[in-house]
């Protein structure tokens, strides 16, 4: 892939990357975050899967986030770099607008938060929502039905 | 609580995006990531100037026999190499390479912690060959392209020269209607070539795809329910039609070729054509493509305007000793797309110890559902040593790109291992190619794809 091919087909993402990133990392943070995600995008140009380049993004956007709240956690604590990767919004970036939605979210564990945060806010569908997350439709179905349900027991 | 929609519209009212308004990205993001790599690449010129300049200062600094003598040396030391890789291309360029498997995430972003380990199996040939190399060589003009490109496609316009990414090393183009500095409105198909390497273009047509239109908005008019797209396969060109008008692009774009060179991949959603540049019978991974968008219009398509100019036979390694270059990703080359192709659903290794895995599968599917757990309290993750062990090989032509930005095809091994995966190794002996310092090495940053402990 050329550079202007790539210019082309990605230009058009930087809205939905911005907006993923915002959604977990400080405002401060999200042009750095966002260009160690297209440095990387470049670097694996070859990898991308045509038709689901914003899918493919998202992923590696995921980890760009999880390692850079490993960062930020594993210099307070040195069992924080134990955690599992966290690639959704947290309770903290949910709690802005609504706080017991926020309580409830807290209580859900990460897989759970990444498979509502992916549809309810990046507004994917579930198969490409599966595609982020390199798992089959059929099991993202599975795992977002059970998320939504332990979402709504947590908020009754 | 509470019903679906009452959750889904609690959720989207939560979004953290609506309060915490999202930064405005602007595109030199994009040209800063390719640029992070060109710097490499730069460096590495730098490095191989350097050197260079070093050993002609030395003969010059010799006075009388003794010049003599460096200049009897000099003619006597071995020839010097025919290409010079670039470093960086070797490292990224590569989908599958060594490098990609010793990175640990390239390919498996979920389990980071693999060294990976090369054993020969009992059945690789110790025999050495030799095998040509060749230089792909751009032809004709950008104008000439562009104007060929435009014509097969029925688009209209003018050439234009790209404001940013144009240097005279990689000069860039674009063919249409659009005013826009980047030959991109959104509504008028664009055809856009880079005059370097392979001289690729690609054709693009956005308005070939389904638009998205809202269907509800909340009270400050703020979309919540966008057009969900249904699959329109009525819509598809038939594999006879795909194949027909696939072979009638390629073929007057410059690849020549047969129905039967023509790969076909389909889906409900699209449809796509893909065929390789063969060389002496080899294929390659210089690739033209074309695809269909859900609406059975063509959306885009890509290809070159390069031939293959023989360089040269030279000598090379066998097999087995091909096995050693798996770990050093200097010696990584990209094969035809065909090789992945074949090898694409083999799963690469077991997963590692720390990953267990949940939920019930549904009756009769088989589904994915690892997820990474902690590990005991005090206790480290240690990286996992994979031996893979190379059952097979396959020889091959395998595209690299050279310190001045020129692609070479040069004979190589595929290298298939105990997983149902390959690595694809030059097989060129020593000295024919001037490898990049092993110091210059750039996988990924431990803390961008791979989980690091900090």
């Amino acid at each position: 892939m050329s550079p202007e091919e790539f210019t082309t087909l990605y230009r058009g993402l930087l809205p939905q990357i911005s907006s993923y990133l915002v959604r977990r990392c400080d405002r401060a943070d999200v042009e750095e975050l966002a260009s160690r995600v297209f440095e990387i995008a470049w670097r694996k140009r070859a990898q991308a899967p045509k038709g689901f380049e914003l899918a493919w993004l998202y992923r590696i956007a995921g980890f760009v986030v999880a390692n850079h709240r490993r960062a930020l956690n594993s210099e307070k604590s040195f069992v924080a770099r134990f955690k599992p990767l966290d690639f959704a919004p947290s309770p903290e970036d949910i709690a802005i607008a609504d706080l017991s939605l926020s309580k409830a979210w807290s209580k859900l564990n990460p897989f759970e938060r990444q498979a509502i945060s992916l549809t309810a806010f990046e507004g994917l569908s579930n198969q490409d929502a599966a595609k982020v997350l390199e798992i089959s439709p059929n099991a993202f179905t599975q795992r977002l039905a059970k998320a939504r349900a332990n979402l709504r027991a947590n908020l009754s | 609580m509470t019903n679906n929609d009452e959750l889904d519209q609690r959720l989207l009212k939560a979004d953290p995006a609506i309060k915490r308004t999202a930064p405005e990205l602007s595109e030199g993001i994009l040209a800063s990531a390719i640029a992070s790599e060109n710097k490499l690449s730069i460096r590495a010129r730098f490095e191989l100037l350097s050197q260079n300049l070093k050993r002609a200062s030395l003969g010059f600094a010799v006075g009388g026999s003794a010049a003599a003598v460096a200049v009897a040396m000099v003619l006597t030391s071995a020839p010097a190499p025919l290409i010079q890789l670039s470093a960086s291309m070797q490292a990224s360029g590569n989908p599958r390479s060594a490098t990609a498997e010793m990175d640990g995430g390239a390919d498996k972003m979920m389990m980071p912690f693999m060294n990976f380990e090369y054993l020969a199996g009992p059945n690789l040939s110790d025999e050495t060959g030799s095998g040509q190399v060749y230089k792909l060589v751009r032809q004709s003009s950008p104008r000439e392209v562009l104007q060929n490109v435009a014509a097969v496609f029925g688009v209209e316009g003018s050439m234009n020269k790209y404001p940013d990414f144009n240097n005279e090393t990689n000069p860039g183009y674009f063919f249409g209607q659009s005013n826009d500095p980047w030959g991109y409105d959104g509504k008028n198909p664009v055809i856009s070539l880079w005059w370097s390497g392979t001289a690729s273009w690609n054709y693009s047509n956005p308005i070939a795809y389904p638009e998205s239109t809202c269907e509800e908005t909340d009270a400050d008019g703020n979309c919540t329910t966008w057009t969900e797209f249904q699959p329109t396969p009525e819509l598809l060109p038939s594999q006879e039609e795909a194949l027909a008008k696939a072979l009638e692009v390629f073929n007057a774009t410059g690849l020549n070729v047969s129905e039967s060179d023509i790969r076909i991949d389909s889906s409900e959603w699209g449809v796509n054509a893909y065929a390789s540049l063969e060389v002496d019978g080899q294929p390659t991974n210089v690739e033209w493509y074309m695809g269909w968008s859900s609406t059975g219009v063509i959306s885009y398509a890509g290809g070159h305007s390069v031939a293959a100019e023989a360089m040269g036979t030279y000598n090379t390694i066998s097999a087995l000793a091909a096995v050693d270059r798996l770990s050093d990703w200097r010696w990584s080359g990209s094969p035809s797309g065909s090789f992945y192709q074949r090898f694409q659903s083999s799963v690469m290794v077991e997963p590692a110890p720390y990953l267990r895995t949940d939920d019930v599968a549904t009756e009769g599917e088989a589904t994915d559902t690892s997820e990474l757990i902690d590990p005991a309290p005090g206790e480290q993750i240690e990286p996992e040593t994979v031996t893979l062990t190379v059952l097979e090989s396959e020889a091959a032509l395998l595209s690299i790109w050279d310190a001045n930005g020129e692609v070479w095809l040069v004979p190589g091994w595929i290298l298939i291992n105990d997983q149902g995966w390959f690595g694809a190794v030059i097989s060129l002996i020593e000295g024919v190619i001037e490898l990049p310092k092993e110091t210059d090495i750039m996988p990924l940053p431990a803390d961008d794809t791979d989980v690091s402990n900090k």
